[in-house]
């Protein structure tokens, strides 16, 4: 694997407040990578020193083999930023705002096909104010790719989005990524997390507590998967002790409804299958529920 | 820097409130000032260089200070002739020494060859001075033209509103601009990008300077076209006066921008700043007309030399060499907003 940013023992601090503490990430080729934390973590900050945008009293950040103290300018033209909350000029069309940003760049891409890209060419004469919220956040993704980036460092790319506009920026962060664009993004949605990155760091009080995969992040809980069990009728006194053999601390949720834990172990699941059928518990529904970055996410968090 | 330049002048154009500042504001106090015929309202401005200085003297100009209309004040005999022709004064009487013993002359002096009321203020001269020496005191009247059209009030006025409208423009709009891109983090947008940020500034200025020259350009054709305005000095000099103080109220609109945390505050503290400005350096009316100590703040505001410097050039015929002293105020002032501009601008 290729590290296109190398994160190295990062320092920021105002005054006595410590907002990025020892930060190190590696973010690999082709990869989406994810800063996961709660509001004031200290995500924006760390990315803003990668944007150049914000300065670092120690630690180091290499972008595509490049100091980015040695040579700002250089690293600028290959990173695509969308910032968390960045508007555009009133006053110009999506288009000439397209067109303005691409002379800023050594290298740009031509906005007509850009807004084709993130499905706003009938909006090209349209000014942002204009735009929907997914719309808008559509073309900072525009924008954002005006230079043809080989990394694209999104901040909470789909922040107060309704559920429909959130999956479509969704998918358009994923087909930018799958034409080989590196994402280094931010946010604070765990089904953003799960759905795009391909790596997670966990971040809170401006630490790093933990990077891995979201699968290995949940498995990395070590808590057993849980089972919902849905009765026509509440089950009788003979009936409800045969649920101690799956689970000795079963639940029971409603009259109807017992909660029981099934272990994560292959082969679990039918073994509880079979106990249910041979004492004749007919379940009316099933369920299983596996642990959620969410509750991996409180688990690092709150310790 | 082209396509930043280019884009600089459509967000100025589509933007109604720049337009309504820049271009409807200003012509429309052109055409107030231009529709009312403001010298009839004024009382006749006659200044007396008093030579003899005697009690009989005093009584004279004691005496002339009665008639009705007449604002009568005292002026040194060397610096009659520049008021005439500034327009500050309407006629001139000079008091001869020993007027009272033998026959006088009496000069009044009047600006333009065309002027005929110069006859009537000899006529109430002669007529003071009889009643008050004796009425068959023997004295001669004299008129002298200084040949030169006097500056009128609507002249002055136009250029005036010429220094409003760069003021009001260029303060107004540039902070406005600026804490709008701050606040909405255009500006940090900006710096993610390599554009040398230098380069973004320069086309917002060079931008406004553009706006400026069509602006005073506008507001040159209208006066002097539609309300008769006689602008006869060098216009290229006056166009450089023009740059010249928009570079300094545009550092001042840089320097409030650092200070407005939103586009509302920005068109407060650029109110706040400019209208005391418009009003104190003499844009409608001379600032020596202010009470103490408002004159003395009159001279250290910018709008004072850059109003100075119009009205030299472009009513008194001056070239750039002669106006030097109020063109060097004003680039002292653009060292001095442009320092503390570099200084206290903020991009986040």
């Amino acid at each position: 694997m290729n590290p296109v940013v190398q994160v190295s023992g990062l320092n920021k601090t105002y005054g006595k407040f410590v907002a990025v503490n020892d930060v190190s990430f590696d973010v690999q080729e082709g990869e989406i990578f994810g800063i996961l934390g709660p509001n004031g973590a200290g995500k924006t900050t760390t990315l803003e020193m990668i944007e150049g945008l914000t300065s670092y009293q120690s630690g180091s950040i290499t972008i595509l083999g490049t100091d980015l103290k040695q040579n700002p300018k250089s690293i600028k033209n290959q990173l695509g930023i969308q910032l968390q909350s960045s508007a555009y000029f009133d006053y110009l069309t999506l288009q000439e705002i397209l067109t303005l940003f691409s002379s800023m760049y050594k290298n740009s891409k031509d906005p007509k096909q850009l807004l084709e890209q993130v499905g706003l060419n009938h909006k090209s004469k349209s000014r942002i104010k204009q735009l929907s919220g997914g719309e808008t956040h559509k073309f900072t993704l525009a924008a954002a790719l005006i230079n043809d980036p080989k990394i694209l460092v999104l901040d909470e790319p789909t922040t107060a989005l309704d559920p429909k506009s959130r999956r479509e920026v969704w998918a358009l962060i994923q087909s930018i990524n799958q034409k080989g664009t590196t994402v280094l993004i931010t946010t604070h949605y765990m089904e953003e997390a799960n759905t795009l990155c391909d790596k997670i760091a966990i971040m809170n009080h401006g630490k790093i507590i933990t990077i891995d995969s979201p699968a290995n992040l949940k498995q990395s809980l070590n808590s057993t998967n849980s089972m919902i069990l849905t009765t026509q009728i509440a089950l009788e006194q003979d009936k409800i002790k045969h649920l101690l053999a799956i689970d000795p601390a079963y639940e029971q949720l409603e009259p109807t409804v017992y909660q029981l834990q099934i272990g994560t172990q292959a082969g679990d699941f039918s073994k509880a299958l079979d106990l249910l059928s041979r004492h004749n518990i007919e379940p009316l529904k099933l369920e299983i529920i596996e642990p959620t970055l969410e509750d991996v996410f409180i688990n690092f968090t709150q310790n | 820097m082209t396509q930043l330049f280019i884009s600089n002048l459509k967000i100025m154009y589509r933007n109604r409130q720049t337009a309504f500042w820049a271009l409807f504001f200003p012509l429309l106090l052109v055409t107030v000032f231009g529709l009312f015929n403001m010298t009839e309202f004024n009382k006749t401005k006659i200044g007396i260089a008093d030579l003899s200085e005697t009690t009989l003297s005093s009584s004279l100009i004691q005496d002339l200070g009665n008639i009705q209309d007449w604002n009568i004040s005292s002026v040194d005999i060397t610096e009659m002739t520049t008021r005439l022709e500034t327009g500050t004064l309407d006629y001139g009487i000079s008091i001869p020494k020993d007027f009272e013993k033998t026959e006088p002359f009496i000069t009044v002096q009047y600006a333009s060859p065309n002027d005929t009321g110069h006859h009537v203020v000899a006529a109430a001269v002669r007529d003071t001075i009889q009643q008050l020496i004796n009425p068959n005191y023997s004295l001669t009247t004299v008129g002298v033209s200084i040949n030169k059209e006097p500056a009128n009030y609507f002249d002055s006025v136009l250029l005036g509103i010429i220094g409003l409208a760069i003021t009001v423009n260029s303060v107004i709009s540039i902070t406005i601009q600026l804490s709008t891109y701050r606040n909405q983090n255009i500006l940090k947008r900006l710096l993610a990008t390599p554009l040398p940020i230098w380069q973004f500034f320069f086309c917002e200025i060079l931008a406004h300077l553009v706006l400026v020259l069509i602006q005073t350009t506008i507001i040159l054709l209208v006066g002097s076209f539609v309300f008769g305005a006689n602008i006869s000095g060098n216009l290229f000099f006056l166009y450089i006066i023009v740059v010249i103080g928009t570079i300094v109220f545009i550092n001042i609109g840089f320097i409030l921008s650092a200070w407005a945390n939103s586009p509302a505050a920005g068109s407060g503290l650029g109110n706040a700043v400019i209208f005391p400005m418009i009003f104190l350096s003499g844009t409608f009316f001379p600032a020596e007309y202010l009470p103490w100590p408002l004159p003395l703040l009159s001279a250290i505001i910018p709008l004072t030399p850059m109003l100075e410097a119009l009205r030299e050039v472009a009513l008194n015929q001056m070239s750039l060499l002669d106006a030097w002293m109020p063109i060097s105020i004003l680039g002292a002032w653009i060292l001095l907003t442009g320092v503390i501009a570099t200084r206290v601008f903020k991009f986040n």
